[in-house]
Formats: C-alpha cells, structure tokens, sequence
C-alpha cells in the first residue's frame, strides 16, 4: 500500500474515523496499530520485525544513556545502541552487494537479496540513531512510555520516505491531546491532494523521459541525454516532494505537522544552499550526526579538515543510499563541490564586490542555473544503471551537446522529434508544458485558495481533483525514494 | 452530539460536495468532448468493439482475434471489412480484437450481445493456432481484462467477490465520464492536433511476406516450436460452446471461420522431424474442430488450404493478399447463405 494506492484511500478514512472515536489515552494505539498494519501490507513480515527490532534497541539504549551519570557507561550505550542500528541498516542495504561478490567469489547462487527490500528502514533507522545521540548529547530525555515511542519511529505517514523527524518535535506532537481542527483537516486534505497531483500528473511524466533514456543510454547522444538528465532532475524533486507533501498532509489530518523537506532546491544559488532546501530533514540529520562531528574533530587542520569532514559526510550520505558506485560518485560529487567552496567562496565573494554585482538579479539567475547544472550533472550518476552509463552520458554531453549538423540535417521539426519528444506523445508534453507554469505559481501557494471566495475555492478544489484524474499518468512507477 | 462531532460531519458532507462537483465537472467535459470534438477520428480501427461497440445499423460482424484484424495491411482501405464491403457492397462491423484471449473472446461476445439485433450474421475466426497446446503462459483475464472492466461486467461475484467488486468499481468510473469510458481519448484527441495517430504501416504491422522481411516470422515459430506440446490431444472446445450459447440465445447466425495456416511455413522453418509432428497437430486440431462443429450443426467456412504461401505474413496472419482472399470468401458466402 503507498499513497498512490486504491487500498489506502480505504485504509486512511477507516483509520481517521477510529483514531477520532477513540478516547485520547488510547490513540497512539490506534496510529501505531494503523503503522505497524500500513507498513505490513508490503508482505515483507521481516520488515515488521527490523521495525520492532530497531525501536527496541534504541528505546533500551536510549533508557541506558539517560540512566547512567557516568559519561563511559553512557557513551558505551550509545556506541552499542548505534552500532547495532547500522548493522540492520547495512545487513538489509548491503546483502545484494555481498550475495554477488560471494556468489562470484564461491560460485555460488544464493538468492536470498532477491526476496529481501528495506523499504523505509533507513529512514527509522537513522531517527533511531539521532534519538540516541540526542539523549547522549543531553538534548532530549529518554522516552519513558514505550507506546508513544514506537509510535514515534513507525508513524505511517512518515514512515516510507519521511521526513527524518527528531524526537524532540515530534514526541511532544503524538502525546497532545487530539482536538478536531477543521482548518488542519482543510489544509492537510488540500497538501495531500497536491501532493498526489505532483507525483502521478507531473513526476509520472517525466519518468517517462528519464527511463526511456536512461534505460538504454547508448542508443541516444548529445540534446537527448541533456534532456533525459534534467528529465530526471525534475522527477526525482517533483516525486519525492510530492511523497513529502503527502505524508505532510496526512499528518496534519491527525493533528501532527512533520517537517517540511523541500524548499524550492532548484532555487538555490550554490551547493551549499541546495543542500538547505533539498531533502531537508536528511541533509539536517547528516550534518548534525556526521558532519559537525567530523569538524570538530579536525578542527584542528582548519580550512583542511572543513573540507574533508564535507567529503566524508557526503561520502556516507552516498552509501546510504545504497551499494552502488552511481550513489558513492553522486555522494563524493557534493563533497567535492562543497569541499571546493570551502576555498573559493571568499574570493568569489571579493570578486562579485569589486564588480559591483552583489546584488545584481543576474548574477542571482546565473548562480541558480549553475547550481542546478551541477546538481543535475551528479543525478546522471544517481541515476544510471552502471557507471558505464554514467560516463557515456556525462562524455557525450561535453563532445556533442547540441548537434548543430545533425539538426540541419534532419529539419528543426526531425531533429526536435527525435530528439525533445523521443517516444513520448505529444499529449504528455502538452500535459508538461501546460502544468509546470501552474505549478511554478501555485506551488508555494496553494493555501491563498483559502482566502478565496466559496465558490473560487471549491471549484479549485474539484479541478484539481478533476485533472488529477483526467491526466494522471498510465504507469505509475513507484515512489523514487522507496527503494532507500 | 458534541461540537467536534458535528465539525467533522460537515467537513465530510463538504468533501462529499466537492466529490459530487468533480463528478459534474468530468461528467460536462466529457460530453462535450464526445459530442463536438473528432474524437473518433483518431481511435485505433482495429479496437472499435471497444470504444464504440454499440450496434450500427450493419448485419455482419466480424469477430475474433488478429487474424480478423488486418494486422498485416498498409492502409485502411485494404483491410478485410473495407475488402468485404467492396465485394459484397453490405456493411461489415469490424469486431475483432488483436491477442484476443479466451477471456477477451468471452467479453467481446457481451458487448456485441447488449446491443445487436436478431438475425445478424457473425463470423468468428479461429485461427490454427488457438487450440495449438503449447507451455506458452497466458494472461490471467485476457489482454483486454482492464479495458473491458471499464465497459461491462467481465467476472462473476461468485467467482471472485473482490475482483467483482474492483470490476464494479471500473464499470462505474467507465460509466461516470466519457474520458474515463475508453482508454487515450483525451492522449489521441491532443495529440491528434499536431500529428494524428497512425495506425498502418507502423514497426512489424506492415503488408510483409514471411520469408521476405526480416525473422520476424522465423523467431515466432521457433517460439512456438519450443514451446509446442503436440503430443497433448485436445478433447473439447469450450470456448466454441461457450460462444455459442452467447450468441445463439440472441437469434444470431453464427458461422466460425477457419482461417488458413501457412503449411510452406512450417515446412521451411522447421526441423524435419519437428516440422511433420507440428504439421500433423494443426492438421489434427483443424479435423477435430470441423467435426466438434458439424457434430453440433454450427456454420463454418473453412479456409484452413485457401491461401498459398505469399498470401502470409507468418504462419498464422495473412497480409493484403491473403486478406483479399479471405474478405472474398465471407462475402460469397453471404451472397450464396442469404439471411
């Protein structure tokens, strides 16, 4: 069951119309019964038990933490309590890897990977670890009820994708009293219709660009990769942004407000700032956990152990993404850039002073495309099957890119056929060009429509539900971030 | 009934609102877009049962799988229905659906049940390879399970409760908007604006000869042979007698095509020794559905030895030339089995 699935439109309503009758001492039953019910409809019985597993430990360790004054005892449990929290999480992420080098090594044929996914349990598993590191850190205290803890780490909304919520904010939420807020009920309904129009109208269709070419990277060149990459940039931000937008809403129909993830990224002016706005609560998580660690560890080095400890934490960031060396490059790219903007970003800044261009909105448009562009040059290697792939793409976009003999050649309208429109209909394109405007406009404002007068507004709402299901796509691939 | 209680009731009673806006909303535009846009124009021919099924004032339908397609044809005008209507001057509706399945066979029967008249003349192909026993997986429900879901009931409560339900739920979305009714209305109408959907002459669908262009006919029979279990003797013919029953109830003249397989075919792709056995179990099947027909007084027009090997596009499906011959056949024998 996700989000996009008939069964949970039955599932949400049932659950919602329990949790209100229920009395308010017992609602965290209702949610983590509802979670722990949401999360076995993936017919994985093992993923329940990772769930139970990793909220057991942490729950322990992070009672051992709190219990103990002596700072040896305390971080002896918190070492324990991380230690074997990795342990699942890479058991589950790295057993395909370790199936096929021993399978090559001992000419075996061990399957076991095959039955075995993780959906969602690196999500719990790292709020697992940043509840114990807070309680060591003296930021949160142990939680003493064991109900609402395990509530914390399985609610089903956030459960999948997250967002990565610390204890110390969503806690206190899943302990208050539930009071029927029409207003939350309102905007939480709206955030998740908008997010559903994001996934299955929007970053549905431009899965469709981005699997046709990166599927089968060598049977295109120059403006069709180009095209293929942004594809996926733009699908990857609109699918996870719309899951965000999803559980957001969701949560806010039972009175909880998770965080939000996404600030329009492809906004940014450099890396560091796409970072700020991309996958927020994750990018919070690793550089709270691992970066400011590694900082103050090498602070030492200065300017030198800055931008080490970036390449480290994007380093991890690309492992835990999973075994492959497409997400370790991704990850060691935004190291890279940011590592490198450690060194030059004073002189950049001197330099746009003595030209006057500080605040000028060009320089602003030219840092947002460049960003993007580098952004989107690291998705090719998140993206593609093999790093094969990967370099064929990347080195074909830098000898070809726009060929101009190939579109005279063919005429303006061949060339773009071939080239823009692949195999894709031109209903698709249609769809794309006419929604993304409306998007860009609306995106951040999708709650001005209740200022609007009755009869503005509920004709909004019934349109959007109307498109939604005039346009949405076909296929529906699953959600992007599933998979981690 | 507490304050909250009653907050709730009326969001609900809002959202119920909002749905039954929705609903109008989907309901006028789809109106409006199948009453005044060309819609049809851009509708693949060879999928009329299923986004206009409803009966058109013609006495004949053709009715099956690809072989009654025209799968192998460049143009419309060569097609079996058009080729029929010039050598019989009488309307055929073309009713026959690619890869059709037992399942689709069964469905497509109730859409032409619902809405033609007694007395039409239905011709039903069967091609050799229908009753040919192969260890080929088919698919569950037909290939048109979720497009026939949309137009009618295609399963039975006692069945399956929930995939009735599920069923019932697709009619109802089908029933509820035109846009909803037949699947790349809205995809073919837009993209209709800049270049209109082609449906002739597109990838392998083109006017071939199996042993000119390319392996395509080859790699289709060295699936089958690899796959074929001609050892396995066919008993009964259920889907004969079930469309039979669907049929006949309705007063329709119902007459099964036997339609021609390509013997050089086989002959020429074929080992030695696998080639005869092959050749003798469609020769076996074609002998024992001739006889399950007579025995139980059903019409048949057998075309099984009609066409010479140029007539094929592999070893089932005619191209332009076989389908010359068989539009030929059907409307001579309307001329000489008049109603």
């Amino acid at each position: 069951m996700t989000f996009t699935s008939f069964t949970f439109y039955l599932f949400l309503p049932v659950v919602y119309l329990i949790f209100y009758w229920t009395a308010d001492r017992w609602r965290w039953l209702v949610l983590l019964v509802a979670s722990y019910g949401f999360y076995a409809s993936f017919k994985a019985p093992y993923l329940l038990i990772v769930l139970f597993m990793v909220t057991i430990i942490s729950y322990v360790c992070g009672s051992r933490i709190g219990s103990h004054q002596d700072e040896t005892g305390r971080k002896r449990w918190l070492q324990i309590g991380v230690v074997a929290c990795v342990a699942i999480l890479a058991f589950l992420k790295y057993l395909p890897f370790f199936e096929t080098h021993t399978n090559t090594l001992f000419g075996l044929n061990i399957t076991l990977s095959r039955t075995i996914i993780s959906i969602g349990v690196s999500y719990f598993t790292f709020q697992a670890i940043s509840y114990l590191a807070d309680i060591y850190l003296e930021i949160e205290d142990p939680e003493k009820h064991f109900g609402h803890y395990a509530l914390y780490m399985a609610f089903f909304p956030k459960l999948l994708q997250g967002p990565i919520e610390r204890a110390g904010y969503l806690l206190p939420q899943l302990k208050q009293p539930y009071q029927f807020d029409y207003d939350a009920m309102r905007s939480g309904l709206l955030l998740f219709t908008w997010g559903l129009f994001k996934k299955v109208v929007v970053a549905d269709r431009f899965a469709l660009y981005a699997d046709q070419v990166f599927n089968n990277v060598h049977s295109y060149t120059g403006l069709t990769l180009i095209i293929g990459t942004y594809a996926y940039a733009f699908q990857i931000f609109f699918d996870f942004s719309a899951y965000t937008d999803m559980a957001r809403g969701v949560g806010r129909m039972f009175g909880i407000n998770l965080t939000e993830n996404f600030n329009s990224p492809y906004l940014a002016t450099s890396i560091a700032d796409f970072w700020r706005r991309w996958h927020i609560s994750f990018s919070r998580w690793i550089l709270d956990y691992i970066f400011k660690p590694l900082q103050l560890g090498w602070r030492d080095w200065g300017q030198t152990g800055t931008a080490l400890a970036l390449l480290v934490t994007f380093f991890v960031s690309g492992i835990w993404h999973g075994a492959s060396w497409g997400f370790v490059i991704w990850g060691l790219l935004h190291g890279i850039y940011l590592a490198a903007s450690t060194y030059y970003r004073p002189y950049q800044k001197k330099l746009h002073k003595m030209f006057g261009l500080e605040h000028s909105s060009w320089l602003k448009w030219w840092q947002v495309l460049v960003t993007f562009n580098l952004v989107s040059l690291a998705w090719i290697f998140f993206r593609a099957k093999s790093l094969g792939d990967a370099w064929y793409i990347v080195n074909n976009i830098a000898h070809t890119g726009f060929d101009y003999k190939l579109a005279r050649s063919n005429g303006i309208a061949g060339f773009l056929n071939e080239n823009l429109f692949l195999n894709i209909s031109m209903y698709d394109f249609t769809v794309l060009v006419v929604v993304l405007p409306v998007i860009w406009l609306l995106n951040k404002r999708i709650f001005s429509v209740f200022s609007k007068p009755a009869l503005a507004r509920w004709l909004s709402y019934a349109l959007l539900l109307a498109v939604i299901a005039v346009f949405m796509c076909q296929d529906k691939p699953a959600f992007v971030y599933f998979q981690f | 009934m507490t304050e909250s209680s009653k907050k709730l009731l009326s969001f609900i009673a809002k959202i119920g609102l909002v749905l039954i806006l929705t609903i109008s909303i989907l309901k006028i535009s789809g109106e409006l877009i199948e009453r005044y846009t060309p819609w049809q124009k851009y509708m693949d021919p060879r999928e009329r049962l299923l986004w206009n099924g409803h009966y058109n004032g013609t006495k004949y339908v053709l009715f099956g799988d690809s072989e009654f397609s025209s799968m192998y044809v460049d143009s419309p005008d060569k097609t079996i229905w058009e080729r029929f209507k010039f050598y019989s001057d009488q309307d055929i509706f073309p009713g026959a659906l690619v890869g059709s399945k037992r399942e689709d066979f069964i469905s497509a029967a109730k859409i032409i049940a619902a809405s033609w008249p007694a007395g039409t003349t239905i011709f039903i192909n069967i091609v050799p390879g229908r009753f040919f026993p192969t260890r080929l997986p088919q698919p569950v429900g037909g290939n048109y399970d979720y497009k026939f879901r949309r137009l009618i009931l295609t399963c039975n409560f006692s069945d399956d409760p929930a995939k009735y339900i599920k069923n019932i739920a697709h009619c109802f979305i089908g029933k509820l908007s035109f846009l909803f009714k037949y699947d790349n209305v809205c995809k073919n109408l837009i993209a209709g604006l800049s270049t209109p959907p082609v449906y002739f002459k597109i990838n392998e669908r083109f006017n071939r000869i199996w042993n000119c262009d390319g392996d395509f006919a080859l790699n289709s029979y060295k699936k089958l042979e690899e796959n074929a279990l001609p050892d396995k003797r066919i008993k009964s013919f259920p889907l004969i007698d079930q469309l039979q029953s669907k049929f006949s109830g309705k007063g329709y003249r119902i007459v099964f095509v036997l339609t021609p397989l390509n013997r050089d075919l086989i002959l020429s792709y074929g080992s030695e020794k696998s080639a005869l056995t092959i050749f003798n179990c469609f020769d076996q099947i074609h002998q024992d559905i001739k006889s399950y027909l007579a025995s139980r007084g059903i019409l048949s027009i057998d075309l099984y030895n009609a066409c010479d090997s140029e007539c094929f596009a592999d070893m089932n499906h005619t191209n332009e030339h076989g389908d010359e011959i068989v539009a030929k056949a059907l409307a001579e024998w309307i001329m000489s089995n008049p109603l």
